[in-house]
């Protein structure tokens, strides 16, 4: 038998067209849905299980934004998510990144409702004139560690070497006793993946 | 030129990850610390006028990081109450895979955490934006597989192939792949990896048959 390339985007029509190679098998597998794939096909139970893998994350935010209204915000984030969950893509950033996005978002129309600004976590407010970079620092902030935080743990410990603990290439590979190559290749990946939910929290929801 | 805004040698990386990177350099991150309370959770269902159990508000907030007895805000209602029968049995075989992949492999990683091979996982279509990473430690394969569309009817799934050149002699699944986390699968003791030195990541559609699609997304040599 021989097994081609396909791109995932067009499988289902390429798979509809094509002549099926023999399948050999040797061990069972089994599906495991995620939150992403539950969402998109409308599963309603879905919705908890997300508020209680993202809320905290979402509340973090709201917490750091709006203060004593951020109950409301977390309410109106997750109302929009479940209401506009035919938008969310998961091409363009994983869940966390999505919500943070909402969130964003929701979190600058409420302060320019209330007409004021926020005030940042080291109370930095005078040094903005406007509301959207400061909520841009929390959120950036916030998703980035989200991110960092789901990475493989070797890839991430390169990451925190790299820009925490301020190690060149050579001293993290040394240290974490790894080939420098793989040093390279873990800080490139780590960085794609989170430049990837960091631009997903930006996509306007 | 190095960038002195970024330490060592990380400036190479600007072009690509700058806005990345000049938040990290910044300073520390912020991680939330407390769970909303379930009072919140209520507003919602009650918005969406029932379609979602309310839970019981008598149970405060949690702080994230609390005692593991604490009052997390989803022991208040079990999910499975909420969840037909279907669901519920297939997220139960579900958890029992995740415990065997997940338990095995972490007692295996106590006796080897060298990295014997690696494979880059590249795409077989220039047109898939997506990549991949496999280290192999010992019996314990531990893939990372980034880029590829998540779909409701299809899932990507882990094999092991013996190739003759172009030619494929046997293959073996390891399981299927979550996209963007990192998962850890054993391989077989029977399973000579001299043989199965390929890894690769296809696509498969729920459709009940376990064997591969003949249409792979990944892969890559074990060297």
């Amino acid at each position: 038998m021989s097994i081609v390339a396909v791109d995932p985007q067009q499988s289902f029509l390429w798979m509809m067209e094509q002549p099926m190679s023999p399948r050999i098998s040797r061990y069972p597998r089994t599906v495991l849905a995620t939150l992403e794939d539950r969402l998109v096909i409308g599963d309603e139970s879905v919705l908890r299980d997300i508020f209680d893998e993202y809320g905290p994350l979402v509340f973090g935010i709201a917490r750091k934004l709006v203060g004593a209204e951020a109950e409301d915000l977390v309410q109106q984030v997750f109302l929009a998510a479940w209401r506009g969950r035919d938008r969310f893509d998961p091409s363009k950033g994983n869940l966390a990144a999505w919500l943070s996005g909402i969130t964003r978002f929701k979190a600058i129309d409420h302060l320019r409702a209330m007409n004021r600004r926020p005030s940042t976590p080291s109370g930095e407010m005078e040094d903005f004139d406007h509301v959207e970079p400061v909520v841009d620092q929390v959120v950036d902030r916030m998703i980035l560690a989200s991110a960092l935080k789901s990475l493989p743990a070797a890839r991430r410990e390169v990451v925190e070497l790299g820009f925490f603990g301020q190690l060149s290439h050579p001293e993290i590979a040394d240290q974490l006793d790894l080939p420098l190559g793989t040093v390279k290749s873990h800080m490139r990946r780590g960085l794609e993946a989170l430049q990837r939910e960091l631009r997903g929290s930006r996509v306007q929801p | 030129m190095s960038n002195p805004e970024f330490p060592n040698d990380l400036s190479e990386l600007e072009e690509e990850f700058g806005d990345v990177m000049r938040i990290l350099a910044k300073g520390p991150l912020l991680t939330p610390t407390e769970t909303p309370g379930p009072n919140v959770w209520n507003a919602i269902a009650s918005e969406l006028g029932g379609r979602v159990e309310p839970v019981d508000e008598e149970q405060p907030p949690s702080v994230l990081g609390a005692a593991p007895d604490g009052p997390e805000v989803e022991r208040v209602v079990s999910l499975d109450e909420r969840r037909p029968l279907g669901r519920r049995v297939a997220i139960g075989l579900a958890a029992v895979a995740a415990i065997i992949l997940v338990a095995v492999p972490v007692g295996l990683a106590l006796q080897s955490s060298d990295v014997d091979q690696t494979a880059d996982l590249l795409a077989l279509d220039a047109n898939v934006n997506a990549e991949g990473e496999a280290q192999l430690r010992g019996r314990e394969l531990t893939v990372d597989v980034n880029g590829l569309v998540t779909r409701s009817d299809s899932f990507y799934e882990l094999w092991l192939l013996d190739l003759d050149g172009d030619e494929l002699q046997d293959l073996v699944s390891l399981g299927p792949v979550e996209v963007g986390d990192d998962g850890t699968f054993v391989v077989p003791g029977g399973i000579d990896l001299a043989r199965f030195d390929v890894v690769d990541v296809s696509i498969e559609i729920d459709d009940g048959n376990p064997d591969h699609s003949g249409q792979s997304v990944l892969r890559g040599d074990l060297t």
